[in-house]
């Protein structure tokens, strides 16, 4: 990848960015509303899946290891949730904290065997394999995992802060919950992206072996980002199971896996915008193409197809590229 | 002057192939120390082996008289060895100054702030741009690493090297590709290194080795076949053998 995403960038102008992504939050209800005439429901499944992919992002566009099985950890974390949810009647703060550190501890668990022992394509094909042995097992545990129906009847909470009248059950006050935690969590994301750690994984990224002849143990590294890019898709896992309702094996399929991979290539993966941007653009086509012709899935791939042939950088990479040539016009 | 590194009877076999083979060196702390020898004799393997890229079949490597045979590359660069390739070994997507940065960063330890601003950061940058002046990169500093000439890259390669103030350098081939007038700045950079560092370097240029050189050692197949000061493996027999299929 040639594009440096890389370095701490400190004080209020490395702030814009953020402060721009809070306001496209903010109006995205409207925007979806009233301009494109679709609902907000729309909104909060873009929000989630941004926020999926963002997480992913870290491990494949930030430290160079494309994983086809990210979509466990998303999968994971939403039967943790909704078992907890209907057989022990959590509420939502024990409920999403125990489904995160559970997938956190599956990553934990994944990224200590697999990461030491396999790059390049052997660790995306052990991904993709591992990904499917749990969905397997959603498709077959059925006292736990309710089987191919997998687990219905996910209550959205009513009330998620105490004295608040935050009542998820209503579809924008939840569009709003979740843009909220994408946020904070696109600012966590930002501090290490553009932390010294961040700038080591994007040197891992860009030469694994001079960045071990500059004394880095290259492999803690990569587990250790492996695991911090589980922390999203584990968190959009469960807010997925509040707004669908339900969890099923599908949600850790390898084609999941794959629709995550392509929304961050879509958006530009080296870039820290892209899957995000990658992510709204999939899931409005997946509802809006799908509303003319049932094969929707063959204009995205051939959308998709295009970018990887004539703009690999992505949709971001583009505005980057742009921005930076309109800089360096101005400055000649 | 001590003995800063040394190997006993280091030997690399890939099958039947010897590419190492019963190698006994040792590097003396403050001086150049040149490795030559033909195509194919083994040096490259030989650094390989030093830096931890993969582990001898026999033999100890020892620095400062700690036994540092078979530890990964990392714990020996942190070790206080640092290590330049014969083909450039960068990071091609970042700038200059990302690429110093990084390097420098290495000597602060381990999993530096994640979330939290590190305090150290600002002397970090500091000592980035004092190694890219150093370097002759100054006017580069913010360039891809990647569309650097190749003299350059080698330099940058380098600044990188140095960047985490390791006692003992390994460089290998540092002026293979580059112009005469690239070749004697790197020259007078190596020859400037040499006041504050022990350097060990594989080099082809003879005029560069036996100008620069304390110690020369001469591999063939595998085998160390002379040891010397310059002028003593200039008319060494084994030596024009070697390289000319005959003695002068």
């Amino acid at each position: 990848m040639a594009t440096a995403v890389s370095g701490p960038r400190t004080g209020w102008r490395s702030m814009i960015p953020l402060l721009v992504w809070a306001v496209v939050l903010a109006i995205l209800p409207w925007f979806l509303v009233h301009v494109l005439k679709s609902n907000v429901a729309l909104g909060t499944n873009m929000v989630i899946f941004a926020m999926i992919a963002l997480g992913f992002n870290l491990l494949y566009g930030h430290t160079g290891d494309l994983s086809f099985g990210h979509a466990a950890f998303v999968g994971f974390a939403g039967y943790i949730a909704a078992y907890m949810i209907l057989n022990h009647g959590w509420t939502f703060w024990p409920v999403i904290i125990v489904s995160i550190i559970g997938a956190m501890l599956l990553a934990v668990l994944l990224a200590r065997v697999i990461v030491p022992r396999s790059s390049g394509i052997y660790f995306s094909m052990l991904m993709l394999a591992s990904a499917q042995v749990l969905n397997f097992i959603g498709e077959r545990w059925n006292s736990v995992t309710g089987g191919d129906d997998g687990l219905q009847g996910v209550l959205r909470p009513t009330h998620v802060l105490p004295h608040s009248p935050l009542n998820l059950n209503n579809e924008f006050n939840f569009y709003v919950f979740c843009a909220v935690i994408a946020w904070v969590l696109t600012l966590l994301m930002w501090r290490i992206v553009n932390s010294p750690f961040g700038a080591v994984l994007h040197a891992i990224r860009e030469n694994r072996q001079r960045a071990e002849f500059l004394g880095y143990n290259v492999v803690r590294y990569k587990i250790n980002a492996f695991v911090l890019s589980a922390l999203l898709p584990a968190v959009g896992g469960v807010l997925l199971g509040y707004y669908i309702g339900a969890v099923n094996p599908g949600e850790m399929n390898w084609t999941e896996s794959g629709n995550i991979v392509m929304m961050t290539l879509l958006g530009g993966a080296p870039t820290f915008w892209g899957p995000i941007v990658g992510a709204f653009l999939f899931k409005f086509m997946q509802q809006y193409v799908s509303n003319f012709t049932q094969f929707w899935e063959g204009y995205i791939g051939i959308v998709f197809v295009g970018f990887v042939l004539f703009a690999p950088q992505g949709i971001w990479g583009l505005v980057e590229a742009g921005w930076r040539n309109l800089r360096a016009r101005r400055a000649s | 002057m001590s003995v800063i590194f040394r190997t006993e009877g280091l030997s690399k076999h890939f099958d039947s192939l010897k590419a190492v083979d019963g190698v006994d060196f040792a590097v003396e702390e403050g001086t150049i120390h040149a490795i030559i020898g033909p195509n194919g004799a083994g040096k490259t393997t030989f650094f390989n082996l030093l830096t931890g890229n993969f582990p001898p079949t026999s033999g100890k490597i020892f620095f400062r008289d700690e036994d540092i045979t078979g530890l990964p590359p990392h714990v020996i660069t942190r070790k206080g060895i640092g290590r330049s390739f014969q083909i450039s070994n960068i990071f091609g997507g970042l700038s200059v100054f990302e690429n110093v940065r990084v390097a420098v960063q290495a000597t602060y330890g381990d999993f530096p702030g994640i979330i939290i601003r590190p305090k150290w950061l600002g002397e970090v940058e500091e000592k980035a741009h004092a190694i890219i002046e150093r370097v002759g990169l100054t006017p580069f500093a913010h360039v891809q690493a990647a569309t650097l000439s190749h003299g350059d890259e080698k330099r940058l390669e380098i600044g990188l090297v140095i960047a985490a103030s390791p006692t003992l350098l390994l460089f290998d081939e540092p002026t293979a590709g580059m112009s005469l007038e690239e070749s004697k700045q790197t020259m007078a950079m190596l020859q400037d290194l040499a006041t504050r560092h022990t350097i060990v370097l594989i080099e082809h240029d003879m005029d560069l080795v036996m100008s620069l050189s304390h110690t020369i050692t001469v591999l063939q197949n595998g085998r160390k076949i002379a040891e010397g000061s310059p002028a003593a493996i200039r008319v060494n027999p084994l030596v024009q053998q070697a390289y000319l299929g005959t003695a002068v």
